[in-house]
């Protein structure tokens, strides 16, 4: 199997916790649903399509923590929409024009991801697209202030292994372990976050899994279901 | 997190509630003509029976049964009234049902005047630190007792909950796919639904799709959020936070034997019989005895703000390992023993409270709380930010000549803390040995400069001149010379030759002060011009040679020990 691998960074990100509203939290990496969008705007997949060319039943992803994840907290200045119908900026009993939120932010984040796509046609498109650094629309991280920057890395050949102790480079979903497969290690810190892991077009979360990742970028010692081993000896394992 | 709080609430039993206060009740007679007015105890037990529903917003309590407004009590009346009024519209009710409820709420309104008189007049008999709560009795049953009031009142929260709704849809908290999930926890106020511009393409009816949640989760989530308000729920500085711990990949069991020791603090402490090491003003708080445990669990550290109904999350500092905590309290020791005294993080809070001592509520918290959140999260603070502050309230107190000297010596705690964390960091010099240099090592790598070490040995000599002063005039004019504190490179060098003068007409220009001064002029030539130093930070090395002067005195007069020694 082919695998597409490029990183992505920028200054800030923010993958806004679903359950937060009023205070935003931010996931410490993408989740599935968002790098799909990522690569839609990359390859040009509209705002209705891309969870269709880059969704879980059609695509592979893997991201890799590159930078240790840095949160840091930044009030913005919003327009306060509340009873504000059309938006109007100005100030009513009871309601300022404008409200500030303290929104957090992860800092200098950088990720690598992985795709394998078993259309050949959107593979290389994407694949050319990056690698002469292009992309349809403009890439963000989360917000469309945020802007991202990507690079490419190379296309390698993975091959499926199972059941194996291995190092993983990878975020790990807590559905692909084996029972008691992560082999904890010392000067290496686990945390587990519970993210959306498949989305319908119609945006309705279908999957949501806990996944275990380290937040300085080391690697995990595990044993998964499967995992794919890529030609440069890098172990990932996919969404 | 909120799998940590649902998890929690699966391994714990309901807390029971702890509301005590008395109860209010309006009495129908069985024809709902008016009767009188009961009182009762507020029994916890009753809860189901009175119809109330705690622990919700105030303004939005779907319930015939609410706490008395002492000041308005038309205010409590109404909202039992318009319950009951709305209950009119409910559709499903059978035409003698809504007669029962129509008469009752004719009834209400007659009488209205009457009744806020007599609920007036008996919240003044009693007791103003006793609770008040109003209901309604219907002959000697609550309203709870009638299957009618019941199924309104169930029916008014499944409404609320189903607002938006889908069926056969995942949960986003247990992950499984589930007959009916609808929007919001209504456990945790930070996920409301109250403003379009939260998703983009926002529509009220679709917010299930943001945070789909099942009836099962939604009482695990209050079940273990009335545990974590109950139990672990901290003090702090004026703030609180909730400790949730996480756990990674562990048993059931070892989640449950820890839960079980930590809602127990007051056993904690009491079966270990030694002094208890806190870092914050709480006398329950836990957290060196989590410390001790294995890194097979996390902590999250949430600080909650009540804002109306919305909660605004301060600060979540996630997954915290008791290693880490280790770390923080091996620091704490470390300062503690150099300067005999405890350290937590009061002694940080007194520069980050209030920017000035006249306003009424504090407002540099959320710098106290990005402070803490360093702490625990191992981030680099900003020496200079730090200073900033540092200064502002020592100067504070200098200038009102009002203890600055605690103040100088909170400061250089904290400095002390955050360099033995590593938080903040100061370049190794290589400089030559010196006879100061076991006070310079004392207090680690932040005075590894000529100009610091020269700005520092001067303000030892400057206390130990306002010392004099003082012995001998009970007043310190001097302190005029030192411009609150705001001096700059040119003031430093300026001030040594004004100090040795005043000593010499003082005529305690000493051999001991002398090689204070001679040290002194030593670094501050080594330091040449134009010294890359903040007037804070200039100031902040000076502060700390004057709250010292006792400890520099002390190697000079070792020194030299025939000289007089004027300390207080």
């Amino acid at each position: 199997m082919k695998v597409l691998v490029f990183d992505i960074y920028g200054d800030f990100a923010h993958f806004r916790k679903y359950y937060t509203t009023t205070s935003p939290l931010t996931f410490s990496f993408p989740p599935p649903p968002t790098i799909a969008g990522i690569l839609g705007a990359i390859y040009g997949a509209q705002k209705d399509e891309y969870l269709n060319v880059f969704g879980y039943d059609n695509c592979k992803v893997a991201l890799r923590v590159l930078n240790p994840i840095k949160k840091m907290r930044l009030g913005i200045n919003l327009i306060n929409t509340k009873d504000n119908r059309y938006f109007l900026l100005l100030k009513k009993k009871n309601h300022e024009p404008r409200t500030q939120i303290l929104t957090e932010f992860v800092k200098s984040p950088k990720y690598r991801i992985y795709l394998w796509h078993p259309d050949a046609d959107v593979f290389n498109k994407l694949a050319s697209m990056i690698q002469s650094h292009q992309s349809f629309y403009t890439v963000s991280l989360g917000l469309s202030e945020l802007l991202a920057d990507f690079s490419f890395i190379g296309v390698y050949e993975g091959k499926e292994i199972s059941n194996e102790k291995s190092e993983i480079s990878t975020v790990v979903s807590i559905s692909k372990l084996i029972e008691k497969g992560i082999e904890i290690q010392p000067e290496r810190k686990y945390f587990k976050e519970k993210i959306p892991i498949k989305m319908t077009e119609g945006r309705v979360v279908e999957i949501y899994d806990d996944v275990i990742y380290e937040p300085d970028g080391k690697t995990i010692k595990a044993i998964l279901k499967t995992f794919c081993q890529l030609e440069n000896g890098e172990h990932i394992s996919f969404f | 997190m909120l799998s940590a709080v649902k998890e929690i609430g699966n391994l714990v039993a309901q807390p029971t509630l702890k509301i005590e206060g008395k109860i209010i009740f309006l009495v129908l007679c069985s024809d709902f003509s008016f009767k009188g007015i009961e009182i009762e105890d507020f029994i916890p037990e009753k809860i189901d029976r009175y119809l109330y529903k705690p622990g919700e917003s105030k303004g939005n309590r779907p319930s015939p049964f609410a706490p008395i407004n002492r000041k308005e009590p038309e205010k409590s009346f109404e909202k039992i009234a318009k319950w009951l009024k709305n209950s009119e519209k409910i559709i499903n009710l059978t035409e003698q049902e809504l007669d029962k409820v129509k008469k009752i709420n004719d009834t209400l309104q007659r009488e209205k005047v009457k009744i806020l008189q007599v609920i007036s007049n008996k919240s003044k008999e009693i007791s103003k630190k006793t609770s008040l709560f109003l209901g309604l009795k219907i002959g000697d049953k609550y309203l709870g007792d009638f299957d009618l009031f019941k199924n309104i009142f169930n029916l008014k929260i499944s409404q609320r909950i189903g607002k938006s709704s889908s069926r056969d849809k995942t949960c986003s908290i247990c992950g499984e796919v589930k007959d009916t999930v609808s929007a919001r926890t209504y456990v945790y106020q930070f996920d409301t639904d109250d403003k379009p511009g939260f998703i983009t393409g926002f529509k009220k009816e679709n917010y299930w799709k943001n945070i789909p949640v099942c009836q099962d989760c939604r009482d695990l989530l209050q079940r273990g959020r009335n545990f974590i308000e109950d139990k672990l729920t901290f003090k702090f500085y004026g703030l609180k936070y909730q400790l949730i711990p996480k756990f990674l990949l562990g048993g059931q069991d070892i989640i449950k034997e820890i839960l079980d020791i930590l809602s127990d603090t007051h056993k904690n402490i009491s079966l270990k019989e030694r002094k208890i090491n806190r870092l914050t003003d709480d006398e329950q708080e836990i957290l060196e005895y989590i410390s001790e445990k294995e890194d097979a669990l996390t902590l999250n550290f949430l600080f909650l703000r009540r804002q109306q109904s919305a909660e605004r999350i301060l600060l979540l500092i996630e997954d915290v390992f008791p290693s880490r905590l280790r770390e923080i309290f091996n620091a704490k020791r470390y300062v503690d023993e150099l300067f005999n005294e405890e350290f937590n993080f009061g002694k940080i809070r007194v520069f980050f409270s209030k920017s000035d001592d006249e306003k009424r509520e504090t407002d540099l918290d959320k710098y106290f709380l990005e402070i803490v959140n360093s702490v625990f999260k191992d981030k680099k603070i900003d020496f200079n930010f730090l200073l900033k502050f540092f200064m502002n309230g020592i100067r504070k107190d200098f200038i009102n000549d009002n203890f600055y000297k605690l103040k100088i010596r909170d400061a250089m705690m904290c400095v002390s803390f955050f360099e033995n964390l590593g938080l903040i960091k100061f370049k190794e010099v290589p400089m030559e040995q010196n006879i100061f240099e076991e006070v310079f090592n004392k207090y680690g790598k932040s005075l590894n400069t000529p100009e610091k070490r020269g700005i520092f040995l001067l303000g030892a000599l400057t206390q130990m001149l306002l010392n004099k002063q003082y012995s001998e005039r009970e007043s310190k004019p001097f302190m005029k010379k030192l411009k609150s504190l705001k001096m700059d490179e040119k003031d430093i060098k300026a001030l040594l030759p004004e100090v040795q003068n005043k000593l010499e007409e003082y005529e305690a220009f000493d051999k001991g002060k002398r090689l204070i001064a001679q040290e002194a002029s030593k670094y501050l030539l080594q330091a040449g011009d134009g010294w890359k130093m903040s007037v804070y930070e200039i100031n902040f090395y000076f502060a700390c040679g004057m709250n010292m002067s006792e400890e520099v005195a002390k190697i000079v007069y070792r020194i030299s020990p025939s000289v007089e020694d004027e300390k207080k």
